[in-house]
């Protein structure tokens, strides 16, 4: 440590110490006394004392006695009481005023002193770190003895956690005329965290003395005591405040910065990442040294929360699947929860229907694909170093008490044979941590300071999940200039609910948005080979309790029971990193909408059908809805029927938005124009081809969809009948269809609706409820014929004898088969409604262009603005 | 101080003319901003206002408020200057009182001081006739059989873990270096604050009980509880080689050498913190008296710089697993005992001329092994086979080990060795207990020679 010389005495000293005083008439002298001490170092040109309203005539009397002996060098000033933060500032003002070219302000409380040699520490903090814009005194305590941690290494993020820097630092003057002062409407305390705080926003940085400066009188009540029992509503206080520092997306982001929450070894390496697209690698003993850093001074060193051993290939199939966030997720919530045993195991495996989630997989004989083990547990397999239990790792089954979970991923091609398992790879790490020779630092204390109030750095992961209600954070950075927008269902299999959320992803994505899918439940998702690559991210929320309908009801619909202990929480976490969520019928997501629009996220709800029961009772989502009106900023609805409809039943207009819908899927219009070219080719005396397309539940009218088809089959034998969709909803139950009827089972996929369609002339629809189907637009699009029941927004899609025929649901069998046997007659008026329908279909640009504009008017300021930016880029 | 009278604005000459004193000042009130302080110096002493404006309210800063307020009466000025002077004489009196009041602080201050000072006097005294620690270790790293090298003009700085106060000495071992060598080590300990504290290399130790070299400050250090760190800088001729301790994880703990490459393992050595006066404990004398003079070659030899070992004597009932072996990633020997007896390996061959003293770096290898005892001897090479009594001619035992505990076993030759020796490696359980992983590590040994010079004059 080069030694920095005292100022010359021709030099001018840059520093003035200001004091603050009310209360302490005596214990004054000592501060002062210190200051006229130091003073000779040549550190310290001047002494503002503020007297804040002191009730004690000693005060001034040893103030007017102070003077007398420090003449010009000493400004005392008089002021009736208005607090510790506005005494600061009186002070900084006249110190400013007294002396411009000062270098820095020392804020010394009355009651608190410097240690000898504190001016020169002082100098030599502001010659050698020039760059620095404060400097904060280590914890030494008089009065209670006591020297608590300080953090040598600050960081934004733990001092968005605690205060590491008390007031009575040394503060340069830039950070003053950058007009940062003390808050003076805080007089229940933390003003001084709340200043660096605002610092820090303003793009200035503290660094710690790190030598005997000051010395505080710590008894057992103080004002901070009294601050620590205010402790919940000042945090609030300051939160709120510090909306720029306070987001879950800029907290993940810092602690992504110098902690990264996981380290993941898969085959021969390593990497440490928080969001795995930001991941850094690093050896296996250097991961080995930083636990066994960690360890032996938690308070000083990091070490990634959760250590995850994966066999080589997992990540890879995660990621190409989208999975990979979720599956880091997971992994950490089940630790955080207590699902997981210490070893929590992971099977991957191959679907043909659909990614799959198990939430436990047993402990089969097989040996596992992933391995977790959290903080606590590596610590005490390295401190406990029974080796014969760390052997026993890579068997199957496994000896130990283990948890396990695992997916099965749509298509996923097979992992390469004779990798080393999950086990292996684990006991490889656990043995190297057995053997370490760093295990003897373990045994001995690695600091002479007491830990107070500090937090090890194992805290790290806990901070962001602070504003989420303690919820486990999704790891998921931000990128600059793009949102990033969630959209929840609770299942995603593939009906009209999904495909119209991925058509809107789709939609979203092409202006330039990150979409990410979350379905909350464990039901497996089915993309359909085109209906996930949209998104970004796809994700589970596997709480098989968000599907129960055992809550409460609102207006006769239940809620799920879900929402108990973490769980509300943890779903907060999963979302709090997005701009906006879109609920798309996730009850679950309802139970945490208010939280989430409080903090910043856009939360629009999209609704879809009024459901009925069999009395014909309404029922449904929107019913749900109507029960968070408060929560949402806008509800989109497929239909303006729906619209309405809410709006009717007490929703604001202004917070509706129709999106009606479009077509479900993609088509090339290339594809399009082919289809209807080949569709007026064809033959128009051929049997005319009639096609039922949708679920086979009693919502959809298969009584009456067999009355019909059992009509026609009777009064034009050579016509050709198809059905394609399997009961859903409901148990299915037997239905007698004429033999003719084709029975094609569930379509899926693009190129077989397409395909299904091109050979299709009418589609009927005979349904008792609806909202507006996508299979009578995606019909339309083809030049198919749609006939419906006038249920739902069905007018919306079909105006009748124009582009289609609107049945009424009256005695509606009679009407459907005459209709058909008159098109099947007038081939002419066939194919001119056809050739109307296919004009007149809309798609998903024109549909979602008014949600982008509201968006485009609705997003929050930027968390991370420019200048806070580099506030935080300085900070690190 | 200059006592000033503050009055309303139109009177300051009469209240001058009625005043007649230049050591008192006379400032208007106009004058007066609300919340600007007087010149430094300046003590108000009242505020004069015409007879009619009593009762109104004159503003003033708030510390002026409580000012004894003067009526002006132009028909009556010596009233206003008996006031004056009554309020002078109150001054007079409030200073001299503010004044005797001072005193008796300062005196009851004094009082206590000497109070303190004699029970501080009183305690120290106590303390230092009582047989409780005075002393502690406050630090210690044993060697585990690694060096480090500082050139000629190159430091190293070794950060500790321990705070500043009351440090008393510092303990360095030194595999190799003969004592004078050590007067060109300058060794300081370097606070946070920047303070650096010349520690003396002591000739209690003298650089030869198995190593270690004491070095003391004057007194324990007197400063406030901070960081601290120690700083050799050596400004020999040769390379100077120092024992390193563990490793350790955070590399600002590990000894770093200026302008070399970072290693990660702690310099060997013990910190010390005492009461001022007291004398620090020292280690047990393992040679003779006059053997220090004697000595001036030391050397150090790890494992694998020496031939493979055997093991040698085993208990004769012995029924559980014992060995001799060389782990080479260890760069140890290990020696695993039986339940029934010590075990006793041997190392063949080594060249040793003039073998004075001979200590060996001890290991209890793994986490869940037994206590242990260690022991090393040395005899001629082939001796002991001729006789097979190895227990002569070992070094006192090293007692109960703890799993993972370091230390040094020691001995002395029992028969001159001139040239080539037989070293002897002996490891029994402290206990009565099952002998599962009980690895008896030698991790080093460090060779003392006569100073031969003398010898080959004559």
């Amino acid at each position: 440590m080069p030694a920095v010389p005292p100022a010359a005495a021709t030099e001018v000293a840059p520093i003035t110490v200001i004091i603050p005083t009310k209360g302490h008439p005596v214990l004054l002298d000592d501060a002062i006394a210190a200051v006229h001490r130091e003073m000779a170092s040549g550190a310290i040109r001047r002494l503002v004392v503020i007297d804040d309203g002191c009730t004690h005539d000693e005060t001034r009397a040893s103030i007017a006695s102070w003077q007398a002996i420090m003449g010009e060098t000493m400004l005392a000033l008089h002021y009736p009481n208005g607090g510790l933060s506005a005494a600061r500032n009186r002070g900084i003002k006249a110190a400013l005023a007294a002396d411009p070219d000062i270098d820095a302000i020392l804020l010394l409380d009355a009651d608190n002193t410097l240690t000898e040699g504190a001016g020169a520490a002082c100098l030599r903090a502001l010659a050698r770190h020039p760059d620095h814009d404060w400097f904060y005194p280590d914890f030494d305590f008089f009065g209670q003895k006591g020297h608590y941690i300080v953090d040598r290494d600050p960081s934004l993020l733990f001092h968005a956690h605690l205060n590491i820097c008390e007031a009575g630092s040394l503060i340069r003057r830039r950070v003053f005329e950058a007009g940062i002062r003390f808050d003076e409407a805080m007089k229940k305390g933390y003003e001084d965290w709340d200043f660096w705080l605002s610092a820090a926003a303003a793009g200035f940085r503290g660094l710690p003395l790190a030598e005997p400066v000051l010395l505080y009188r710590k008894r057992p009540a103080s004002m901070l005591s009294h601050s620590h029992d205010l402790d919940g509503e000042l945090r609030r206080f300051l939160e709120s405040k510090h909306r720029w520092l306070f987001s879950c997306p800029k907290l993940l982001a810092l602690e992504a910065e110098r902690f990264p929450r996981y380290a993941i070894i898969e085959g021969n390496s390593a990497i440490l990442c928080t969001d795995p697209d930001h991941a850094e690698p690093i050896t296996l003993a250097e991961l080995e040294r930083r636990y066994f850093a960690h360890f032996a001074e938690p308070y000083a060193h990091h070490a990634p929360s959760l250590l995850i051993v994966l066999r080589e290939g997992v990540s890879a199939r995660l990621k190409q699947a989208r999975l990979l966030r979720n599956f880091l997720w997971i992994c950490e919530r089940r630790q955080a929860r207590r699902v997981a045993s210490d070893l929590d195991l992971f099977f991957l495996d191959l679907s043909e229907t659909g990614h799959v989630i198990s939430n436990d997989c047993g402990n089969p004989e097989r040996p596992a694909d992933g391995m977790v083990l959290g903080l606590d547990g590596l610590r005490r397999l390295a401190g406990w170093g029974d080796i014969g239990w760390i052997r026993d790792v890579e068997r199957a089954p496994n000896p130990h008490p283990v948890s396990s979970w695992g997916i099965e991923i749509d298509g996923m091609s097979p992992l390469p044979p004779q990798t080393d398992s999950a086990g292996e790879l684990m006991r490889g790490f656990l043995l190297a941590m057995h053997r370490s020779r760093f295990r003897p630092a373990l045994e001995q204390q690695w600091r002479w300071r007491e830990p107070g109030g500090a937090s090890s750095r194992a805290m790290a992961v806990e901070i962001p999940r602070k504003l989420c209600s303690g919820g486990v954070v999704f790891p998921l950075l931000k990128q600059p200039g793009r949102k990033d927008i969630g959209l929840v269902l609770p299942i995603f299999d593939f009906g009209g609910v999904e495909k119209v959320a991925a058509s809107l992803a789709r939609e979203l994505a092409a202006a330039g948005h990150r979409l990410h899918l979350f379905v909350a439940s464990d039901r497996p998702i089915h993309g359909d080979g085109w209906a996930l690559q949209s998104f970004e991210t796809v994700n589970w929320l596997p709480d098989p309790a968000t599907l129960d309908w055992s809550g409460p009801e609102y207006m006769g619909t239940a809620e799920p029971a879900w929402g108990e202990g973490m769980e509300r929480a943890d779903l907060v976490g999963l979302l709090g990193s997005m701009d906006a969520v879109i609920n798309a019928h996730s009850a679950a997501t309802h139970k945490v909408s208010d939280r989430l629009r409080r903090q910043g996220v856009l939360m629009i709800d999209h609704e879809h059908l009024v459901e009925r029961s069999i009395y014909g009772r309404n029922y449904g989502p929107p019913k749900l809805a109507l029960a968070y009106e408060h929560a949402y900023d806008l509800f989109l609805t497929c239909s303006h029927g729906l619209a309405g409809w809410l709006n009717a039943q007490g929703m604001p207009r202004n917070k509706l938005m129709p999106v009606v819908n479009a077509p479900g899927y993609p088509i090339d219009p290339d594809r399009v124009r082919t289809v209807l070219e080949e569709r007026g080719r064809a033959v128009a005396t051929s049997p005319l081809r009639v096609l039922f397309m949708g679920r086979l539940d009693p919502q959809k009218g298969v009584a009456r969809l067999a009355t019909i088809y059992a009509g026609l089959a009777q009064q034009l034998p050579e016509i050709q009948l198809a059905i394609a969709g399997q009961a859903i909803v409901d148990n299915p139950v037997e239905i007698n269809m004429p033999p003719q009827t084709r029975q094609m089972g569930a379509m899926r996929g693009p190129r077989a609706l397409t395909g299904l369609l091109l050979q299709t002339d009418v589609m009927v629809l005979p349904s008792h409820y609806e909202g507006l189907p996508l299979s009578v637009l995606e019909a339309q699009r083809l030049g198919v014929v749609v006939l419906a029941t006038d249920v739902g927004a069905m007018r919306e899609a079909i105006e009748d004898g124009v582009n289609g025929f609107v049945i009424p649901e009256e005695d509606c069998e009679a009407a459907f088969v005459q209709r058909i046997l008159a098109l099947h007659a007038d081939r002419a008026s066939l194919r001119r409604v056809s050739e109307t329908a296919s004009a007149s279909v809309r798609d998903w640009a024109s549909s979602a262009a008014p949600l982008l504009d509201w968006l485009a008017g609705h997003w929050e300021e930027p968390v991370c603005r420019k200048r806070q930016m580099n506030a935080h880029e300085r900070t690190i | 101080m200059r006592s000033i009278v503050l009055v309303q604005q139109g009177l300051r000459d009469n209240v001058r003319a009625i005043i007649q004193c230049d050591a008192i000042s006379c400032v208007e009130i106009d004058g007066l901003r609300s919340e600007s302080p007087l010149t430094p110096g300046e003590a108000p002493l009242a505020i004069v206002t015409r007879k009619p404006a009593r009762g109104k309210s004159v503003p003033l800063p708030h510390h002026l408020s409580r000012l004894p307020r003067l009526d002006f009466d132009p028909d009556d000025t010596s009233k206003l200057a008996a006031n004056i002077i009554d309020l002078l004489s109150a001054r007079l009196k409030r200073a001299e009182e503010d004044a005797g009041s001072a005193r008796l602080s300062a005196s009851i201050l004094r009082r206590e001081n000497q109070s303190l000072e004699e029970n501080l006097k009183s305690v120290e005294n106590f303390l230092y006739t009582l047989g409780n620690p005075r002393a502690m270790r406050a630090l210690s790293w044993d060697p585990v059989g690694r060096l480090i090298t500082i050139a000629p003009g190159q430091s190293l700085l070794q950060n500790l873990p321990v705070g500043a106060a009351s440090i008393s000495a510092v303990d360095i071992w030194f595999p190799t270096a003969p004592r004078e060598v050590l007067a060109h080590l300058d060794c300081r300990l370097v606070c946070a604050s920047g303070q650096g504290h010349t520690l003396r290399a002591t000739p209690t130790l003298g650089g030869i009980d198995a190593g270690w070299v004491r070095f003391s400050l004057p007194a324990p250090l007197q400063v406030p509880e901070q960081d601290c760190a120690l700083r050799l800088s050596w400004a020999g001729k040769e390379p100077l080689a120092l024992g390193l301790g563990n490793a350790v994880p955070d590399p600002a703990y590990a000894a770093h050498l200026e302008q070399a490459e970072p290693q990660d393992h702690v310099l060997a050595l013990r910190i010390w913190k005492s009461l001022p006066g007291v004398r620090l404990p020292e280690a047990t004398p393992i040679l003779g008296g006059d053997l220090p003079a004697l000595t001036s070659d030391a050397g150090f030899l790890s494992p694998s710089d020496l031939p493979k070992p055997e093991l040698f004597a085993t208990p004769p009932l012995v029924d559980d697993h014992v060995s001799a072996s060389f782990w080479e990633n260890e760069d140890a020997v290990m020696v695993h005992p039986s339940r029934h007896g010590a075990v006793c390996a041997v190392i063949r061959g080594v060249e040793l001329p003039a073998l004075a003293h001979l200590s060996a770096l001890v290991n209890v290898g793994h986490p869940r092994a037994p206590s242990l005892n260690f022991s090393v001897g040395v005899a001629p090479h082939g001796a002991v086979d001729e006789d097979g009594y190895w227990q002569r001619r070992m070094g006192p035992w090293v007692h109960g080990l703890p799993p993972q505990g370091w230390s040094q076993a020691h001995c002395v030759p029992v028969e001159p060795i001139v040239g080539r020796a037989d070293i002897l490696l002996a490891v029994s359980l402290a206990s009565d207990r099952a002998n599962d992983h009980s690895w008896g590590l030698f991790r080093g040994f460090r060779i003392t020679r006569r100073n031969i010079l003398p010898l080959a004059a004559e």
